[in-house]
């Protein structure tokens, strides 16, 4: 039985009730409730008299089937695409950051493993058959963090062996926790990108809670280069604070110290964006939080941001480090305008996917 | 229910247990009234000494003005519950008005105050409030239905949930400030102001007083509370500048470098305020092709110079911090 640390009822839909894996998640969080239900509403009706639904969403597992996973990655209307796919094996995220989009996303969505595992490997199939891509890069951590229910669900470690032979596509699994063991124990794949989102130690305790410390995280990577995984690492959100420059910079240089450049897959950069209903919807539950009254401004995608100056400043005081690394060529922005990307890059790459010249 | 003549002083106008509804008497319904009678009989509950008003508080009151001494009442069997007539105020006012947020608020807490449970106002009145039906709504109304002082210029502001939620967050004697204030502004406007006090009292850790008395909005703050003529877009425009510093520079940098720039007659150069852009677009008219010509050659001869030189600079401004 695994330690369970988040989970306090499992809703199952009631006709997958003998699926074995349903079995298997059931029996490692024994002792913890579990209720048939026929519909996702049944359990929506219970999150609506919370007095906070999305806390208490984080802490009710729904095990049920989804009709379709992979999609490609939303990007925002007008920014410059990194051509990214997501699979949705899970929806919401047992960890609760104070800029997380999902807040918002999601209405009233328990933490969803879907157990149907066959239905994706028929539809990766026909996907990979379909796509005319020369390098696909597809994960998991779009709806939720890609290792955070592992220890229970154990789709991680699905998905490293269905990829595993796949040609021409890369699989990245996205964290912010430290719980890589279980991916430890089979050989590493060629095609398995391990990846941490990061941010500084003062930002990782204010506001993203339940996560593993900004070390923890580190140390996972370097235990995952040891054993042979590539990595990657997305700066995002960027938060601007007074002092950021100094505490970004000395993250950066602390993880270049330590990842070899020849394991680094990809990074991504990408500063504090967000819809207005998440702001209304995060003053409420962190009203510590003060990372949403900074200035921000209305973009072009009506999310709001940090005037394009200092996002670009941001940007170029990241990117001299990783300059000096030998890996500013890992680098991209995520869900930027063109305008930005032209800055940063001095290339325009609107309208094409970013390519990954290192692969 | 059994219909029949009131006397207007019969009413006890003083429970309200049963009113919800925040508008006064308005202009058609004393037009109604003073032509036709009261034509819609109002409903009504008797104490066994007077009668107190179920539904018809807008009626009643226009009736009075016109001196009306008797009206047209439906008077409830005894045996119905104050909840039960509550709701049936609830449900005459529902199918023909767009209840304010104000007086949603007022319809939860007097539906509480009645008996009915949170879970069944949850289930069956929230969505069809035009709420989210959820806990936190009920518990953010129940709260905001308490502060009846300021309920009518929230009723008047026509304000949303999240102007509401931020409101609370403030403290009595600031939230007095800026209901204090609000009458100097539209509904948006509103919105908007509630909006740049949260996040600069925030984001410098003050109170409201320390914001609203700084040396330069104390004046805006005074003639904003007098009402005077735009008052509140001056102190909206104000606070947008201490919540928007770096855009308010670079925009004030570009304002300034425009007044300089002589720029073809009919013609107008405009950019992205929010500097999202960092683009410029002139736009020109032009009645034949000579004048077009005329126009563009000058603009050549401006960017020869390179008299926009600076505007490029300014929008493509890079910032030490």
């Amino acid at each position: 039985m695994q330690e369970n640390k988040w989970i306090k009822r499992i809703f199952v839909n009631r006709q997958l009730e003998n699926s074995p894996l349903v079995e298997r998640i059931i029996s490692r969080l024994k002792p913890t409730p579990v209720k048939l239900v026929d519909r996702l509403e049944e359990i929506q009706a219970e999150l609506r008299l919370a007095t906070d639904p999305i806390a208490e969403s984080k802490r009710v597992l729904f095990l049920t089937d989804e009709k379709a996973f992979i999609r490609p990655c939303p990007c925002s209307p007008g920014a410059v695409p990194c051509g990214y796919w997501t699979i949705d094996l899970n929806l919401n995220c047992p960890l609760d950051c104070s800029y997380c989009i999902l807040q918002a996303y999601f209405s009233l969505q328990p933490l969803t493993i879907a157990v149907n595992q066959k239905d994706l490997e028929s539809e990766l199939g026909a996907f990979l058959a379909s796509t005319r891509t020369k390098v696909l890069r597809i994960g998991t951590g779009e709806l939720g963090d890609s290792l955070a229910l592992e220890a229970i669900s154990g789709q991680a470690s699905f998905l490293i062996d269905l990829f595993r032979d796949k040609k021409g596509v890369l699989l990245e699994l996205k964290t912010k926790t430290a719980a890589i063991d279980s991916l430890l124990v089979s050989p590493p794949s060629e095609n398995v990108v391990l990846a941490w989102s990061l941010n500084t130690e003062r930002i990782i305790k204010m506001e993203e809670i339940g996560s593993a410390s900004l070390g923890e995280r580190v140390r996972s990577a370097e235990r995952a280069v040891e054993h042979g995984f590539k990595v990657a690492f997305h700066f995002d959100p960027i938060i601007y604070y007074s002092g950021w420059e100094k505490e970004y910079g000395e993250v950066c240089e602390g993880l270049l110290k330590k990842i070899p450049p020849a394991s680094l897959a990809w990074v991504s950069l990408g500063t504090l964006r967000f819809p207005g209903k998440l702001r209304e919807i995060a003053r409420q539950r962190f009203p510590e939080s003060l990372i949403y009254e900074e200035e921000l401004v209305r973009s072009w995608d009506g999310k709001l941001r940090y005037p394009r100056p200092l996002r670009l400043r941001i940007y170029q005081k990241l990117g001299e480090i990783f300059k000096a690394y030998g890996c500013s060529d890992r680098l991209y922005l995520c869900m930027e305008s063109p305008e930005v990307w032209m800055d940063f890059s001095k290339q325009n790459k609107k309208g094409e996917a970013f390519s990954f010249p290192f692969f | 229910m059994e219909l029949r003549q009131i006397s207007l002083r019969e009413i006890n106008l003083e429970d309200t247990r049963f009113k919800f509804t925040l508008d006064k008497s308005d202009e058609k319904l004393s037009f109604s009234i003073q032509r036709a009678g009261l034509v819609e009989p109002v409903i009504v509950k008797s104490d066994g000494q007077a009668f107190i008003l179920v539904t018809g508080w807008r009626r009643v009151e226009a009736s009075r003005k016109f001196g009306l001494k008797e009206i047209m009442g439906l008077v409830t069997p005894s045996e119905l519950t104050d909840l039960t007539l509550f709701s049936l105020a609830f449900f005459e006012s529902y199918p023909k008005k767009n209840f304010s947020l104000a007086e949603k608020a007022l319809i939860i807490k007097k539906f509480i105050e009645f008996g009915l449970s949170r879970e069944e106002i949850i289930k069956e009145f929230l969505a069809r409030l035009e709420l989210p039906p959820e806990r936190q709504t009920v518990d953010l109304l129940s709260q905001l239905a308490c502060l009846d002082w300021a309920l009518p210029s929230i009723h008047r502001g026509g304000w949303k949930l999240s102007t509401a939620r931020l409101f609370l967050t403030f403290l009595p004697e600031e939230r007095e400030a800026i209901i204090g204030l609000s009458e100097a502004f539209n509904h948006n406007q509103q919105a908007e102001l509630i909006e740049l006090l949260f996040t600069l009292k925030k984001r410098r850790k003050v109170g409201l007083d320390t914001i609203l008395t700084e040396e330069e909005l104390k004046p805006l703050v005074r003639a904003a509370r007098e009402r005077k003529p735009r008052a509140g877009l001056e102190l909206l425009a104000a606070l947008r500048e201490r919540a928007f510093p770096l855009v308010t520079e670079i925009n004030r940098e570009i304002q300034a470098a425009l007044r300089q720039i002589n720029l073809p007659v009919n013609s107008r150069l405009d950019y992205d305020h929010s500097l999202e852009k960092s683009s410029l677009s002139i736009s020109f008219e032009a009645r034949t092709r000579e004048e077009m010509e005329l126009v563009v050659e000058q603009l050549k001869q401006k960017l020869k110079e390179g008299e926009l030189d600076v505007l490029f600079g300014l929008l493509n401004k890079e910032i030490d911090e």
